[in-house]
């Protein structure tokens, strides 16, 4: 307690000194919580959009899944096979709404997407969807991003639809969709009797690999190959083939905590030099080496806490009304910094500092060593 | 023969070579010597800041080279003042001379009056929660000398205390090192280069270069 009470009238009597160092320290904080916020978010979202326990049926060597074309008739057959319980299609498409905005449009089978999606929405209103053929029901962030309201009638990029519901997804792609009837897509985008993908729900998680295995050699015949494989390694897919936001996000994070810890390093080297003097002092008063470790490693810690704390309240306070959809793409997921990505900003921040400050503190109190 | 609180008995290291001396308990005990004589280094060696290649130091019958939990110890036993730099700027009177007393241990309870006691013996009690930017080179001194002599100590070492004071200040400060010295009876071992100082003490040692 005392030594903490020492490190911290240190930093309040050295304040023009760690001032510029705290306020570095801030803008760091608040760089990083948005960077994981990013980085987590985006991996998040991919992951939960889709399920481990359902299996996604798609052209392979594709350069984007989401020009995979699978013949609407394979879902017949597909059906005949083993373990399928049920089965469903989805025709996707990218439109471009703004000058470099883009979003992704989805076109299912109404009767199935409830049962294969656990969208929240209310009865009326997917109900409304499922018997109007032009009708749409829009995720959550879409509706923010264009104000639709329900019932209202929309053109968007020459097409024609009608709002019918609002759904909520947490945590998925499909919030930032547009859902269409598939009929009424492959219509508008000329792909009649084509889906993007097949979803199959099987009977039992333990014959994914038996069932995957069996459709695909199903559909040996087809020209460039059939792949079946767990809904989430198709959105892991798509994720990498959408420019791989996630791990370009998690690449500028590790580069931002590397320069976090030289500015950390430095900026403790910086206010510890001035202090040597006072390790001999602590020194001959009695108190031991680690004691004397502890006062310097705590201030610069301290300071980096108090920091780190401002930056990712900050970051909090700033992203609490994020945009609505973030980036270019509408899937890329908004920057949301939720109680997690803060922690673990805090945590991050806390480990460099523990790193980097602990040799420097060691040097500072290392230069009263007995000759 | 009176009690020694302090005896050092053939210690070398570098510069000092065979040195022998005892400070009886309640001495006030001058080392003079020009500078870079070895003075400094033999109150390091006294409070274990440097280690000594051979011989023995003794405080109050122990030897301090084998005690284990020796800050501890010294944190009790030894007060130390040196020539300048002796506080931490960033704490007050108050707590600059609580530190020692953090060290050792001392109850909370038992350090307030402790502190107030020994601001007061040295007439700083009014200045207590002053910082010591604020401080006359004399006072900070004075500061030094509460800090020591709050811990109650067996002996207080002081290397070149009044090295940066004019001679007047000089004076007052020897003057009320040699008053807690007469009141307290603890033992004070002054090394200094003054030799206008050897009359304030009861035992003076000169060592040569």
């Amino acid at each position: 307690m005392h030594i903490f009470k020492i490190a911290f009238k240190n930093i309040r009597k050295n304040l023009k000194f760690y001032l510029p160092f705290l306020l570095i320290l801030i803008i760091f904080a608040f760089a990083l919580t948005t960077l994981l916020s990013l980085a987590l978010g985006s991996s998040q979202i991919y992951k939960k959009s889709g399920s481990k326990e359902l299996l996604a049926v798609f052209e392979s060597n594709r350069a984007c899944v989401m020009a995979s074309l699978v013949p609407e008739a394979y879902k017949s057959r597909i059906m005949k096979l083993p373990h399928i319980e049920d089965i469903t299609g989805e025709v996707r498409h990218i439109i471009v709404y703004a000058p470099k905005k883009s979003m992704t449009v989805a076109g299912v089978e109404p009767d199935k997407f409830r049962a294969f999606k656990d969208i929240q929405i209310p009865s009326a209103e997917y109900e409304a969807f499922k018997k109007d053929p032009h009708g749409v029901i829009i995720g959550k962030k879409v509706e923010r991003l264009f104000k639709w309201k329900v019932g209202e009638a929309v053109t968007l990029q020459r097409m024609n639809f009608n709002i019918r519901g609002i759904f909520k997804l947490p945590l998925s792609v499909y919030n930032g969709m547009i859902v269409f009837h598939k009929d009424y897509l492959q219509k508008l985008i000329k792909k009649e009797g084509y889906f993007t993908a097949i979803t199959i729900k099987i009977d039992s998680p333990k014959n994914k690999s038996k069932v995957s295995k069996a459709v695909e050699q199903l559909f040996t015949d087809h020209p460039s190959g059939i792949s079946c494989k767990s809904e989430t390694e198709f959105w892991g897919m798509t994720e990498k083939q959408m420019g791989d936001f996630g791990k370009n996000m998690r690449v500028l994070t590790v580069l931002c905590a590397l320069v976090l810890f030289g500015v950390i390093a430095n900026g403790a080297a910086f206010c510890l030099k001035r202090r040597r003097g006072q390790a001999k002092i602590f020194q001959t008063i009695g108190f031991t080496r680690t004691k004397i470790f502890t006062i310097f490693f705590m201030e610069p810690l301290l300071a980096v806490f108090i920091s780190g704390i401002g930056g990712c309240l900050l970051a909090f306070f700033l992203w609490i009304k994020q945009p609505t959809i973030g980036g270019e793409h509408a899937i890329i997921p908004p920057i949301a910094v939720t109680p997690k990505v803060l922690l673990a900003s805090l945590f991050s921040m806390l480990l460099i500092a523990v790193i980097s400050t602990a040799v420097m503190a060691y040097k500072t109190s290392n230069g009263i060593k007995a000759k | 023969m009176e009690e020694l609180v302090l005896e050092v008995r053939d210690v070398s290291n570098g510069l000092l070579k065979d040195v022998n001396l005892g400070v009886e308990k309640g001495a006030f005990f001058i080392v003079l010597a020009p500078s870079g004589s070895g003075k400094s280094t033999l109150l390091e060696f006294i409070c274990r800041n440097r280690v000594i290649a051979s011989g023995q130091i003794r405080i109050n019958g122990v030897d301090i080279y084998g005690i284990r939990n020796f800050h501890k110890w010294k944190a009790a036993n030894i007060g130390f003042i040196y020539e300048e730099n002796n506080l931490i700027p960033t704490l007050n009177a108050y707590e600059n001379v609580e530190l020692p007393l953090l060290a050792a241990k001392v109850p909370k309870e038992e350090r307030r009056p402790r502190v107030l006691k020994a601001l007061d013996s040295v007439g700083l009690k009014e200045k207590a929660a002053v910082y010591p930017v604020k401080f006359t080179m004399e006072e900070e001194q004075r500061l030094a000398l509460a800090r020591a002599i709050a811990i109650d100590p067996a002996i207080i070492l002081a290397d070149e205390p009044t090295g940066k004071l004019p001679k007047k200040q000089t004076e007052r400060l020897i003057g009320l090192m040699g008053e807690l010295n007469q009141k307290t009876g603890i033992a004070f071992m002054v090394a200094s280069h003054d030799y206008s100082l050897k009359n304030a003490a009861s035992k003076v040692l000169e060592l040569s270069q």
